[in-house]
């Protein structure tokens, strides 16, 4: 945490990193600051937090860049409207003045017949047409209640701030001991990764149930729903999603984790839950979008892993993320069973299969068993499901209105 | 030869900006291109930071120069023009319901597939390690607080700047983007090391 107890140090770190114009201070905080440990310490902090989000910034190249504009100006209709006359703002304000100054006179005269001043009873309402409403005043007691300042509550004190920043308290010796390593303070994702591996040979009731009480207890922590996603344990992983449900941040945090552990068995329960919620939070989340982003970029390690999922499952939701995480995958293995899918009789899945099959499909397979249209659409290689429903020619019903 | 006919290379550029914007807020679609072009990449690195998705930022990004185009006959030039984009981008980063274009299945024939980074899972994620634990603590902050630090880091606006374009005192514009330095200085706090 960067320390923050002089009171001098915003100050100091707007005039000499913001370059804040405090000239007539400027000297005073200059010797502040050659003698302020904290001041300088929190400028050396600022500038390392500007520099690293400086340093990740994404721009686009000049292509993107021109594709952007381009496309906003498809979408700009050929005539400007037209433009509307430019009132001055001082003519506003000047007719609001005059306005309010009207309004003022011609309630004047009512408010002098307000009600009278120390009632006590129930509200009140003065006769006339500007009628004022006093609220009586409160008893005494429901005051004090009111104007007592609230007890701040503390920080929870995390499991995860034990866990994670400070190696030394009883729980993360006792999971260490368990483990049997020296200490437990991951550093970086691949020190996670090892925590992980190593948690998951010698995970036990003892770790699963500290980090499920830490889970529990530590809000907020990424490095903690890191390493719980890549634990293989059933009641573990629903634990965290559980936990991270209401949050659209740590659910994007748990599934990069548990998508980053090719090697492990993939949490195919906690992916397909996650995406559940984050698709109910976010109506605008697109499936095939999450479907892209998520499997995109794996190794083709966690295709049977889909194609089982897929083989047990009888939710459709789930039979559709898969089929969609498998067209993600592009894996030429799926092809036999998503063969098999499309001649199946549910005419959704059947298509969803087809597409799956569109981006899976090797160049030279053979199609003649499946449909024209649909062969000549999976063939086509449609990068996206809508493009796969218009080129096999799906038309969507609309569903039939009654009176 | 007459001394006001004389003008200095600043001027001349005034001169040309200011015809381009006639010609812009008369519709002409090179003049705005040629106008806001400059200003496009740093926009969409803010949209990027604002909703935290390549895909986002591009309708974010697109909905704001659309925005702009219509609106320019109506900018008085009482800011600069790339204060002007800013604060569009960022109101209409508030309000996701008026550009989020990406739903479920209408205009999903736009997106393109992304292309395989890297085979291996593993490296690919060790070298965005760093990227993304900054893209996810600045998800973390406010979202005025996201774009006052953004613009002052990545940008190198002033606080008078930044105040500009979230239409706030340069005062509250400082005491946002210090308290986004201190949260997200306390997240990242073992990358920032010296």
């Amino acid at each position: 945490m960067i320390p923050h107890e002089c009171p001098l140090t915003d100050r100091v770190v707007a005039t000499f990193h913001d370059g804040a114009p405090e000239q007539e201070a400027f000297p005073s905080l200059s010797e502040h600051l050659a003698q302020c440990g904290t001041c300088t310490q929190a400028l050396g902090a600022a500038r390392r937090v500007d520099a690293l989000v400086a340093g990740t910034t994404l721009r686009p190249g000049r292509e993107m860049t021109r594709a952007l504009l381009a496309r906003a100006l498809a979408e700009a209709p050929s005539t400007l409207p037209p433009r509307r006359p430019h009132v001055p703002r001082a003519v506003l304000l000047a007719s609001g003045v005059l306005v309010l100054a009207m309004l003022a006179l011609v309630l004047a005269p009512h408010r002098e017949a307000a009600v009278p001043a120390g009632s006590t009873g129930p509200a009140e309402v003065a006769q006339g047409p500007a009628a004022v409403l006093r609220v009586p005043d409160l008893p005494p007691g429901v005051r004090a209640t009111f104007a007592a300042p609230r007890a701040v509550e503390p920080e929870p004190a995390t499991a995860l701030a034990r866990f994670v920043r400070t190696p030394s308290t009883a729980m993360v010796r006792g999971l260490a001991r368990e483990l049997g390593v020296a200490t437990l303070a991951p550093e970086s994702r691949a020190e996670l990764r090892e925590l992980a591996a190593l948690l998951e040979r010698g995970v036990g009731d003892r770790s699963v149930a500290t980090l499920r009480s830490a889970l529990h207890e530590g809000e907020d922590d990424f490095e903690l729903v890191r390493l719980c996603a890549r634990v293989p344990h059933a009641g573990l992983l629903r634990a965290l999603r559980s936990a991270v449900r209401g949050d659209a941040t740590l659910s994007r945090v748990a599934a990069r984790a548990a998508l980053d552990n090719p090697r492990a068995a993939p949490a195919l329960d906690l992916l397909f839950g996650l995406w559940n919620d984050l698709q109910v939070r976010d109506a605008s989340l697109g499936r095939e979008t999450i479907a892209r982003q998520w499997f995109a970029a794996l190794p083709t390690a966690w295709t049977p892993a889909l194609l089982e999922c897929l083989a047990r499952s009888v939710n459709p939701e789930q039979r559709e993320r898969c089929l969609l995480a498998i067209a993600a995958t592009e894996t030429p293995t799926a092809v036999g069973a998503l063969r098999a899918l499309v001649q199946g009789p549910r005419h959704e899945e059947a298509l969803l299969a087809a597409f799956a099959l569109a981006r899976c499909l090797p160049p030279q397979a053979r199609l003649h068993d499946l449909r024209p249209t649909w062969s000549a659409a999976i063939r086509a290689r449609p990068t996206t499901l809508a493009e796969f429903l218009k080129l096999a020619e799906v038309v969507r019903v609309a569903p039939i209105e009654t009176e | 030869m007459d001394q006001d006919l004389v003008s200095t290379p600043e001027d001349a550029e005034r001169a040309r900006t200011a015809a381009r914007l006639r010609t812009a807020r008369a519709g002409d679609r090179d003049a705005f291109s040629v106008l806001v072009g400059p200003e496009v990449p740093a926009l969409h690195a803010l949209a990027r930071r604002l909703t935290g998705d390549p895909h986002w930022a591009d309708d974010l990004t697109q909905e704001a120069l659309l925005r702009a185009f219509l609106a320019l006959p109506k900018f008085r030039a009482e800011c600069s023009l790339s204060t002007w984009l800013f604060r569009i981008l960022v109101r209409l980063a508030s309000e996701p319901r008026r550009w989020k274009k990406t739903e479920r299945a209408s205009s999903l024939a736009d997106l393109e597939v992304p292309a395989r980074l890297d085979t291996d899972a593993i490296v690919h994620a060790e070298g965005r390690e760093l990227e993304d634990r900054v893209a996810e603590a600045m998800e973390r902050l406010p979202l005025r607080q996201r774009a006052a630090l953004h613009l002052r880091a990545a940008e190198g606006f002033d606080y008078p700047a930044i105040a500009g374009v979230l239409l706030c005192s340069p005062g509250a514009a400082r005491m946002l983007v210090l308290e986004a330095r201190k949260k997200l200085g306390a997240r990242l706090r073992r990358h920032l090391e010296p």
